[in-house]
This record gives structure tokens, sequence and C-alpha cells, in this order.
């Protein structure tokens, strides 16, 4: 099993977005797959209540209050966490993973939040010792927008580049309301946004 | 050539392997392949087929055409992690197969294998309808297995039955294969011969090898249609192997603990011959000539009890062919580890590269040399005699005593290793003041001693053995670092007398001697440091005296 903690201190960066997208991936591929949610809001789960009766199974666990038991014969497993975390919280979610997807947005605001988290989770400890890698995702990129190589520049600034590159697509928003990831779109519509998470797949796997 | 892949219980002698315990006791085999495969000349295949010896036994014949395709994902996904999916036409029937890396734990150490009918001849994971599919493929995207390589099988099969030691029939499943592998245009032929034992004596398989040498040459094939298939599909070296762990039984006879030991090394060896031949990673004829010389430690270890001409005629063939791989391992030596030592040194980044130049070009004709060595009769043969020796204890036949294989192992053992470490000891005396010639000696006599404690360490209690071992190691490391000097100078000498008047000879010879000063400098410390490693290695109680 390999599990997946997708976190970052502020909220609205697209968590959900790749929490649910990767879990929709890992089903659609035939691998047996729970979303665990440990946000209040509970949106991984209400995404989970929309998708498709004819979709791959995903099966829901609800974290919020604490972590629990994840089903045996589990093969990938997303953790969906809350936003506003503090450090301490991370570090007890982060015994629940063997890695952590960090998405960040090219926003000025979101500039100083992430960096002050990258730095919190390079010093915790399985993170220093390189046991469980930091893979920062750069979200919602408009196609050659300023704001794209400005955060390009920062994240190298901070030592973690980008392991991959999402742009900012409606179909994310239309795939949401039926439950579905960007795999189980036709593929035409899909193709390029696809490409965009490959990286981050295969990052994934390596990492496992 | 290609040699051997077989279990771990007869020859364990596949790539992927890692676990090479030998058991002296054949016993019918349980849930695991036992096979040998075998190469041959493709117009030697119909000679064997016919062969009265294999069509007087045959309890069925049947001949098939077997065309499999293997799939990957294109960027190879599923071959390094040691896993193969192959879609196989039988007639109208497609079966999909997925293979898993060896597991290398213990008895039920197995490599994982699903399979499965299904409609075309795309494959399909979930079909397996079993959660190990995709724990050992990983995650793996609609679309994204493409085929990398078909093989072309046409298959003779015979089942033959066999007499073994102990009267009763073995039957083994003779498969035939004539045909070629296929990927991206390019074609590699295939003519080889599998031997799986259905069930009885694992014995029967060596004899068996024995009778077909006997109709014509055949060499051990080490590696398998898959491997060669990503080889050829996708440029991939085949990987070396160290040697493994050996588990002696406390209840051996000596003749058992040749057996295995023997065995285990003839393991290592072919498991190293595809990568030596390969050459690309050094690490291939290097572990190739460990187990070399560890065969022969083994003979030296055994000596009291084997016969001198036997001892005589299997040494003299290693020896030969360790002569034939070494100028290539000294070459690897001095252009990666010993070069390595002038490397922080700046001003003669220049020379430095020069001397790598020179010694670059020098190396395929130092692996053609190793290619044809091991390509040769004389080395498929060496393998072959090795093989039968051990297996069917071949080496009882001009033996002085033959009864003294069925002496116990251990208090054999404990006399051998013995024997080596008063060499050592003595060869030690008075160490600050031994000349090169004398520490040459003492290092090589501790190799020795190193090897029977690998060899027979697993008799005794693991710590005991370990702390031994390590002292053993620490001195070693010193001594052949100090060796290094003297490697170093001659190894310059050759390389310098080959370039002759090319141009960079001179700024190759500055390097070098640089390698040589450098390596000088650095032995008073480690001379000292071997000092104290030897007194650390002589207080040791020696754990074979413990248990007497």
């Amino acid at each position: 099993m390999i599990r997946i903690l997708v976190s970052n201190l502020k909220g609205g960066c697209g968590k959900t977005t790749i929490a649910t997208n990767l879990a929709g991936i890992f089903a659609r591929a035939g691998l047996p797959t729970a979303l665990a949610d440990s946000d209040r809001q509970r949106s991984a789960l209400a995404w989970l209540a929309q998708r498709a009766a004819t979709a791959p199974p995903i099966t829901g666990l609800d974290w919020h209050k604490e972590s629990g038991e994840v089903p045996p014969g589990t093969a990938r497993l997303v953790i969906d966490a809350p936003a506003a975390l503090r450090v301490k919280e991370v570090e007890a979610l982060l015994v629940e993973a063997d890695l952590v997807v960090v998405p960040i947005l090219p926003s000025l605001f979101d500039e100083a939040s992430s960096a002050r988290f990258l730095a919190r989770l390079d010093e915790l400890k399985p993170v220093r010792k390189g046991k469980k890698p930091v893979l920062v995702v750069a979200n919602r990129l408009r196609p050659r927008s300023r704001a794209g190589q400005r955060l390009e520049a920062f994240l190298a600034e901070l030592g973690h580049p980008p392991v991959a590159r999402l742009a900012d697509r409606a179909l994310y928003g239309e795939l949401a309301l039926k439950g579905l990831s960007v795999l189980d779109a036709p593929a035409r519509d899909a193709a390029a946004a696809l490409a965009e998470w490959q990286p981050l797949l295969r990052a994934i796997e390596e990492a496992g | 050539m290609h040699i051997v892949r077989a279990d771990r219980k007869f020859l364990c002698l596949s790539p992927k392997c890692d676990k090479m315990v030998t058991r002296a006791e054949a016993a019918a085999p349980a849930g695991r392949e036992v096979e040998v495969k075998l190469a041959v000349a493709a117009h030697d295949l119909e000679r064997l087929a016919a062969a009265p010896m294999l069509t007087e036994r045959a309890l069925r014949t049947t001949r098939r055409e077997l065309l499999s395709t293997y799939f990957d994902t294109r960027d190879g996904r599923l071959w390094r992690r040691g896993v193969a999916l192959r879609v196989r036409r039988i007639g109208r029937r497609r079966v999909q197969t997925l293979k898993g890396p060896s597991r290398g734990t213990g008895a039920a150490a197995d490599r994982p294998e699903l399979e499965v009918a299904i409609e075309s001849d795309t494959p399909d994971l979930a079909a397996f309808r079993d959660p190990l599919a995709f724990e050992l493929t990983g995650l793996v995207l609609p679309g994204e297995l493409v085929p990398v390589f078909t093989t072309h099988i046409e298959r003779t099969e015979l089942e033959v039955g066999w007499p073994s030691l102990d009267r009763r029939e073995a039957v083994v499943a003779v498969a035939l294969d004539r045909g070629r592998i296929v990927a991206d245009g390019k074609e590699e032929p295939i003519a080889e011969v599998e031997l799986e034992l259905r069930h009885g004596a694992e014995r029967a398989l060596a004899a068996l090898v024995e009778a077909l040498r006997a109709i014509a040459p055949v060499a051990f094939e080490t590696r398998d249609k898959a491997s060669r298939g990503f080889a050829l599909a996708l440029g991939l070296a085949p990987p070396p192997r160290k040697a493994g762990r050996l588990a002696l039984d406390p209840e051996d006879t000596v003749a058992a603990g040749l057996r295995r030991i023997g065995l285990a090394g003839l393991a290592h060896a072919v498991a190293n011959l595809a990568p030596a031949a390969d050459g690309r990673d050094p690490e291939g004829v290097h572990q190739l000539r460990v187990a070399l010389r560890r065969l022969r430690s083994a003979l030296s270890l055994f000596r009291p009890v084997l016969a001198e001409t036997d001892r005589d005629r299997l040494n003299g063939e290693m020896r030969w062919l360790l002569g034939e791989l070494g100028p290539a391992r000294d070459r690897d030596v001095l252009a990666t580890e010993l070069l390595a030592a002038i490397e922080p040194i700046e001003d003669l980044a220049a020379e430095r590269a020069a001397s790598a130049e020179l010694l670059a070009e020098g190396r395929p004709a130092l692996y053609a040399r190793v290619r044809t060595a091991l390509e040769s009769r004389r080395a498929a043969e060496l393998w072959l005699d090795l093989a039968a020796w051990f297996e069917l204890e071949r080496f009882r036949e001009n033996a002085p005593e033959p009864t003294r294989f069925d002496e116990p192992l251990r208090p054999f053992a404990a006399e051998r290793l013995d024997k080596r470490w008063r060499q050592v000891k003595k060869l030690g005396r008075r160490f600050e003041q031994l000349d090169a010639e004398r520490r040459h000696r003492l290092r090589i006599t501790l190799k020795k001693l190193r090897y029977g404690v690998d060899f027979f360490g697993s008799l005794w209690p693991e710590t005991a053995v370990k702390k031994l071992a390590g002292a053993c190691a620490d001195l070693q490391d010193r001594l052949g670092h100090l060796n290094d000097v003297a490697v170093a100078t001659q190894l310059a000498r050759d390389v310098l007398a080959v370039a002759g008047t090319d141009p960079r000879a001179p700024s190759a010879g500055l390097a070098l001697g640089a390698v040589i000063g450098w390596h000088a400098r650095a032995g008073r410390r480690l001379l000292r440091q071997a000092g104290e490693c030897l007194d650390e290695l002589l207080a040791i109680e020696p754990f074979w005296r413990e248990a007497a």
C-alpha cells in the first residue's frame, strides 16, 4: 500500500481536487483505493457521494475526528488533510502516510505561508531523513502567466521545484460534480490534463 | 554463451534467484519449478529430439507452436520492478501470465506467478482478480501497456521417465524449443532445451544433462526468454549478482558440504556469465572472478579428501579462465577505483582525462577476449563438468579414501579452518617487518581463511562467526589497499607500454605516476592500521574451537 497525504496550511489551494483526482485515477487503473477525509468540511467525502455508480468503487473513510483503520487489501490510500492545520497535526497525519503532496497556487498571498509550511515539513524527522518525500504541485497555472514564472523561481529557491504543474481547467469542476477524476473523462477532453498528472503519478509510485 | 537457469535446490542459477540454498537430500519438488535450461545449436535440436535415449523413455510427446507477446509500459516500469507480463497464444486460447520478482525468504522463496485465460490479445490486469497483480505492477494507467517483444517458438515436449538413485523413477519434461525473439525489427534466434522435473529426485536432472552432453554439445543457459527479450528490446544490460549466503546443515556429511558449497559457487559464477560477457557493468567480470576464486578456494579447503587429478584438472581450467578475465578486470580497477584517488587534484584534470581515454580505448579488446573465452567450448565444458562433479558427486570416483566423504562435516570444517588460522598466525608474526612478498602471502592465506569462514560459518552460532568474519574483512581491506601500489604500478607500466608513441602517453604517464604516488603515501597509514587489525583478529577465540 502507498499512503499519500495531501496537505497545505492554507485552504483553497486545490487540496481536495488533487486528493479526489488521485483517488479516482488509482481506482480507474484497477487499484483497490481508499480516500480518507480529515477535513471538517468533508468535501472529499461529498465528492465521493456524487460518484456515479458505474465508476470503479473507492472506499471513503471519515477521519475528521481522528485517523482510523484502513480496510485490508487497500493498495492506495489518499488522505485529504484539513486546512489551517498546525504542524503538530501534520506530524500526526504524517505517521499515517508514506509521502506528502503539497499543492501551491501561483499567488503572492500563498507564498509566505507555503514557504513556512515547507520549511516546517522539512524539519520533521521522516522528511529530514529522506524517508518521506515531499512532492510539490504547482496548481491552477495559467499558460505563460507571470505569476507562474514567479512561482517556479520561488519554489526553486525553497529547494522544492514542483514535481508536476497542473493547469487551471474548467474540466475539474465539471468532473467533481459527478464524483469523477481526470482519468474518467473522455480521452479527447482530458488527454492534455492527464499528461500533466503523469509526473506526479510517477513520483508517487517511485516513492512508494 | 548462456548458462543455466534453475531452481534453488538443484542449481539455483537464475539471475533473478538471489537465494542459493542447495540441499543434499533429493526430494520431490512441492509447488516450485525445478528446472535447468541448456543452450544448444539449432541443428542439434533435431538430433536431440530423435535421440533413442529420449524417445525410448518418452511417456508422451507433444508438439506445439507458442506465440507469446510480452507487455510493458513505454518506460519499462514492469521490467524494472522485476515483473514480466505475457499473453500467450496456444491455438485459439489466450493465456495471460504475470511473473513477479523472486522473493528470497527461506523455504517459501519463490517467484510469484499468476495465470488466467483471457479473451483477446490485449492484456487485462483486472482479469487476474487478484490484488497481488496490482501489487506487482504498481499503477498502470489504461492503455499504458504496449507490446515490447514477441517470442515465436516451436516446442517439442517429451515427458521422460528417468531412473534415479533410489530406483524410483523420476519424470522430467524435456522441452526442445526452437524459434526467435522479435523486438522492434531486431531478432535473435532461440534454440534451447528446458528440463523440468515433474517428480522424483532432483539428481535426475543432472544425470539427464550428462546424457544429453554425450549426444550434442550443450551449454548452460542463464537467461530466461523474458530477460533476453527485454535486453533485445530495451538494450538493458543483464544485472550482475553477488554470492548468496550458504546454509549448511549441522548434520551434513563432508560430501554434502562439498556439494552444496560447490553448487552455490557454480550458481554464483553462471549468474554472472551474461553480465561479464556484456561488459557494460564492470561488476560482471568482477563477480565472475570472485566466484571462480571461491570455487578454487573450496577445492583447496577440501583438499585432503579430493583426488589430486580431479583437483588439478578443475583448478587448471579455472585458472585459465581467471587469466582470460584478468586483464579486463585490472583495466577496470585502474580506470575506476585507482584513478579516482587523484580526482581532487584539479591541476591534473587534463592528464587524468587523457589516461581515462587511453584506458577506455583499450577496453573493447579486453572484453572481446572475455567474450571469446566465455563463449568457448572449453568454458561450457568447465561449467558442465563442475555441475556433474558436484551434483552427481563425481568427486567420489577418483578419491583416495571415498569413505571420508561420509564423515560428519563439522569436525572436518573445524580442522580445516584451524589449519588456515594457524597459517595466518604464523605468516603474521612480526608484521611490521614483513616485506611485500610475505605480506602478499599473508593476504592470500587470509583470503582463504575468509572464504572458509563464509562457507562453513552457518555450522556455528552467527554472532561468533560474524565477529571473526568482520575482523578478517577489516584486515583484508587494509592489505588489499596496500597491494594497490603494486597493482597500480604494474598496470601503469602495461598501459604505457601499449600506448607507445600515442601523443597522450606522456600526460597519462604523469597522471598514473600521481596515482602510484598517492597510494604509496597512503601505504604508511594503512600499514599501521593493518597491524592493529591483525592484532584484533588474532585476539579472537576462533568459533570452531569453542564448539569442538
